[in-house]
Order: C-alpha cells, then sequence, then structure tokens
C-alpha cells in the first residue's frame, strides 16, 4: 500500500461491519473462546464490543505472523537457532489464549513488531545519507564499506558485532574534554575557510584557495569519522568482514582444487579493497599490514605465469596444415594481446610483458619451426 | 514459563552472549511443555529480541544523525568557501578581459 493510500484509509476508516466480521471464520472462533461472547446480543448494539474483539484479533494475526517470521529469519540468523513447525505454531496457541485474557499486551507487541521494522529502514536510509555525506563524489566506495557493514549487521554476525560493541555504543557520548576539542577544531575550521583572499587578482590565488578549502573540509570530515567510536566500530565491523572474505578467498586459493579463475576473483577482491584504503577515511586492509606487497606479489606472480603458460601453449600449438597460418596463430593469441590488465600490471606494463613473454617463446622455438618464428615476429611488429 | 528467565534472556542479548541466549533458546525447544507454554516462552523471548535491539538501534541512529549533521555543516561551509572563490574568480576574469 503506497503512503498515500494508506493515509487516505485511516482518514476514511469504514464503519466497522458485524456480518463481514462473523464471515471471518477465524474471527469467530477466536470470539468463540470468549466467555463473554455467547451472552453478546449480536445486534447493532454489540457493534462497539465486537469491533474492539475485531481490533484485538486483527493485532493478534499480524502480531502471529510477524513474531514467526522473526524467528525464521532474523532470530534463525543470528542465533542459528531453528524453530520448527510445532514450535512455531505454539506461538499463535499462545497468543489465541493471551489475547482473550491480556488485550492490552497484543496492543504493546502490535507496536513493537510493527516499529522495528520501520527503524531498520530509516537506518538503512541515514546510512545512505552518511555515505554520500561523508563520500563528497565518492559513495561508491564509501556504500561499499557501509554495505559490508550493514551485511556484517544483517547477517549472523550482526547481533554478536553489534552486541559486542555495546560498550562502545554507550561509552559513545563525548565527554566535556572532547566536545571542547571538537568545538575548536569546528572554529578553527570555519576560520581557516574564511581567510579566502578578499580579491583574487591571479588565476594561482583562486587555485591554491581552492585546495586549501578542500585539504581542510577533508581533514574536518577524518576528524568526525576519528572521532566518533560508533562510526569507528562501524567501520572495524566493515574492516572485519572485508578480512574475513580476504581470509575465505585465501583458504579457497589453498586447497588443491583452487583454480586461476578463484586466484582472480581474489586478486579482484583485494584490488578492491586496497583501492578503499587509499580513501582518505577508512581502510580496510589495516589488518593485512606490511604483508600487503607480499600478498600483492603472490597474486602478480600467479597471473603472470597464468599469462606465460598461455602464451607458451598458444605458440606451442601446431597450426593445421592448409589452413591460413598468421590469421591461425593469431587466433590462438587474440585472448591474450587483447589483455589490459596482468594483476597489477597495466596498461603500457602489461603490453610490455606480454611483448617480452611472447618473444621469449620465440626464442625458444626449436630450429625447424622457422616458419612460425617468422609469423611470431609479425605478430610482435604489429602488437607495437 | 519458569523454565525460561526472561531478565536472563535481556541480560545475555545484552551483554552480546549469543552462545549463552541460543543455548537458553534450545533448551526450550527440548523441554517436555505444553504448547501454550512453550508459545508464551517464544513470543517472550521475541519480545525481550525486540526490545534490545530497538535500543541498539534508537543508540545507532543517535549517532547516525550526530555524524550526518556534523558532515553536513562542513560539507554546507567548503561549498559556500568554493562559491566564494570562484565568483572571485569570475570577477577577476572579467577585469582580466574586458568586453
Amino acid at each position: 500500500m503506497t503512503k498515500d493510500k494508506a493515509v487516505e484509509t485511516k482518514e476514511k476508516k469504514p464503519a466497522f461491519d458485524i456480518d463481514k466480521a462473523l464471515n471471518n471464520h477465524r474471527f469467530v472462533d477466536f470470539i468463540a473462546h470468549h466467555p463473554d461472547a455467547e451472552s453478546l446480543p449480536m445486534d447493532e448494539t454489540s457493534g462497539p464490543e465486537l469491533e474492539r474483539l475485531f481490533t484485538t484479533f486483527e493485532s493478534k494475526e499480524i502480531v502471529g505472523k510477524k513474531m514467526k517470521e522473526l524467528f525464521r529469519d532474523e532470530i534463525r540468523k543470528n542465533l542459528g537457532v531453528e524453530l520448527g513447525a510445532a514450535d512455531l505454531q505454539s506461538i499463535d496457541t499462545y497468543l489465541e489464549s493471551q489475547a482473550i485474557e491480556d488485550p492490552e499486551l497484543m496492543r504493546e507487541l502490535l507496536v513493537k513488531v510493527q516499529e522495528y521494522p520501520k527503524m531498520s529502514e530509516r537506518i538503512k536510509d541515514k546510512e545512505r545519507v552518511l555515505a554520500t555525506a561523508a563520500g563528497r563524489g565518492n559513495l561508491d566506495d564509501k556504500k561499499i564499506l557501509l554495505d559490508w557493514a550493514a551485511d556484517f549487521k544483517g547477517g549472523m554476525g550482526k547481533t554478536r558485532a553489534i552486541l559486542t560493541h555495546i560498550p562502545l555504543i554507550k561509552g559513545f557520548a563525548l565527554g566535556k574534554e572532547g566536545r571542547d576539542i571538537k568545538d575548536r577544531l569546528a572554529s578553527e575550521y570555519k576560520l581557516k575557510l574564511s581567510q579566502v583572499p578578499k580579491e583574487i587578482t591571479k588565476i594561482e590565488d583562486a587555485e591554491r584557495a581552492l585546495q586549501t578549502v578542500r585539504e581542510e573540509a577533508r581533514r574536518m570530515r577524518e576528524l568526525v569519522f576519528n572521532d566518533s567510536e560508533q562510526v569507528q566500530a562501524i567501520f572495524e565491523m566493515a574492516r572485519k568482514k572485508a578480512m574475513d572474505l580476504m581470509v575465505d578467498i585465501s583458504a579457497g586459493l589453498s586447497r588443491s582444487t583452487a583454480t586461476i579463475a578463484d586466484v582472480k576473483k581474489a586478486e579482484q577482491f583485494f584490488k578492491k579493497i586496497s583501492e578503499t584504503a587509499a580513501e582518505d577515511i577508512f581502510d580496510p586492509t589495516g589488518d593485512i599490514g606490511q604483508s600487503r606487497e607480499l600478498l600483492r606479489n603472490s597474486f602478480d606472480t600467479v597471473l603472470e605465469n597464468n599469462v606465460r603458460d598461455d602464451i607458451m601453449e598458444a605458440v606451442r600449438k601446431p597450426l593445421r596444415a592448409g589452413s591460413a597460418p598468421l590469421t591461425a596463430l593469431d587466433r590462438n593469441l587474440k585472448s591474450i594481446l587483447s589483455k589490459q590488465e596482468i594483476g597489477s600490471k597495466k596498461g603500457d606494463e602489461a603490453k610490455t610483458f606480454i611483448r617480452e613473454t611472447l618473444e621469449e617463446a620465440r626464442q625458444q622455438l626449436g630450429s625447424g619451426e622457422t616458419a612460425k618464428k617468422i609469423l611470431l615476429r609479425r605478430i610482435l611488429a604489429q602488437f607495437g | 514459563m519458569d523454565t525460561l528467565n526472561i531478565d536472563r534472556i535481556r541480560e545475555l542479548l545484552e551483554q552480546g552472549d549469543v552462545d549463552g541466549a541460543r543455548s537458553l533458546l534450545r533448551k526450550v525447544i527440548d523441554a517436555p511443555l505444553s504448547d501454550k507454554e512453550k508459545g508464551g516462552i517464544y513470543v517472550e523471548f521475541a519480545r525481550v529480541y525486540l526490545e534490545v535491539m530497538n535500543r541498539i538501534n534508537e543508540r545507532y541512529e543517535k549517532v547516525l544523525d550526530e555524524t550526518i549533521a556534523q558532515l553536513k555543516e562542513i560539507n554546507k561551509d567548503e561549498a559556500a568557501a568554493i562559491k566564494d572563490i570562484d565568483l572571485k574568480r569570475l570577477k577577476h576574469e572579467i577585469k582580466k578581459e574586458p568586453v
């Protein structure tokens, strides 16, 4: 239902229809358990009482449905406990009796189950706003981090991670000293921004002033993140999530069944988080520390060796007699020659690697393969 | 209903002791209780779970609000300063090349 329709429904709530309500067999079963139901005359004078019962009945139905969903989805994911069909059914059994005995409880539970998803939605929206405000043009990178954080919160780790950080959350409020420092820095920031020259007489002055403003704003944004323990906690979760994924991927690589596709996937992921690390506010690769270069080199070695093997294989592959030999050899090498990236090597660097490896392959050809040597030289000449 | 100490559940969830909360919930599943009794425990469990999560979300939302407000203020000041410089640069360029 759209928001407008919801408002419309609220404004023009139709009058309670006794017959319609009594045509709902679940409602009839429900009031059959009510001690006073039998004594109700069921004429128009029973309208208010029946309406009250119907409201409680509807609340019970919604609460039952939402609570079962909660157990089936979130609690199962977060706590790893799954209720069977009979256990889920027992929720209805209890609510059925409780709705008669304690209608107030149904109203209270209804508010809780309806408020919970609304708040989650609101938080998601605010996380998006935060990403935009923090990113200033780098939304995608920040969004990735916040998505990781949200994902981490949303999965099995959610409760654990968030609950683990409760002491942090509780301790978030800055003390007076912290507030004073923050206020002082904010004043300094405003002062620096106000020091823009009154008049621009040289274009360089404008460039310099712009640079100062952007640098100061970046510093202030960084400060906001550094100052907020909660935001740090979120980033900590995101970083942990990134590292967990990295560990998973690395574990996959150490398996004997690991393929070059696994290495490429790991390399792409590493590249993604390393690029994010170049951002000024947050470095998800923090845990990798000094081994980052080592990891980078390992990926490069595996991926370069893979390209080398492909080149050697393509060059050694016999050319069918009678076929157009240059075209055939070119076709064998086509996918390799079109590569723009090999591990951390990009563009010209990747091209140089391919050229040198092709030359190496050419030199390894035997004396009886002069024709292929000539064809390769032609391909190299065209490769540039 | 006394097999499940709801205060204990609340305490475990608030302390982030997921293993403890899980173990208690499993005990309920295996306990020889009537449908109504079990249902009552599950409803209580869900109620406490929602309360704890809502409280955590409220704190988190408050921090998000504060952080967003700070960032918006910084961004607003930055945009104003940039606009100021751009205007001054434009004035300078107009002066340099009179029509």
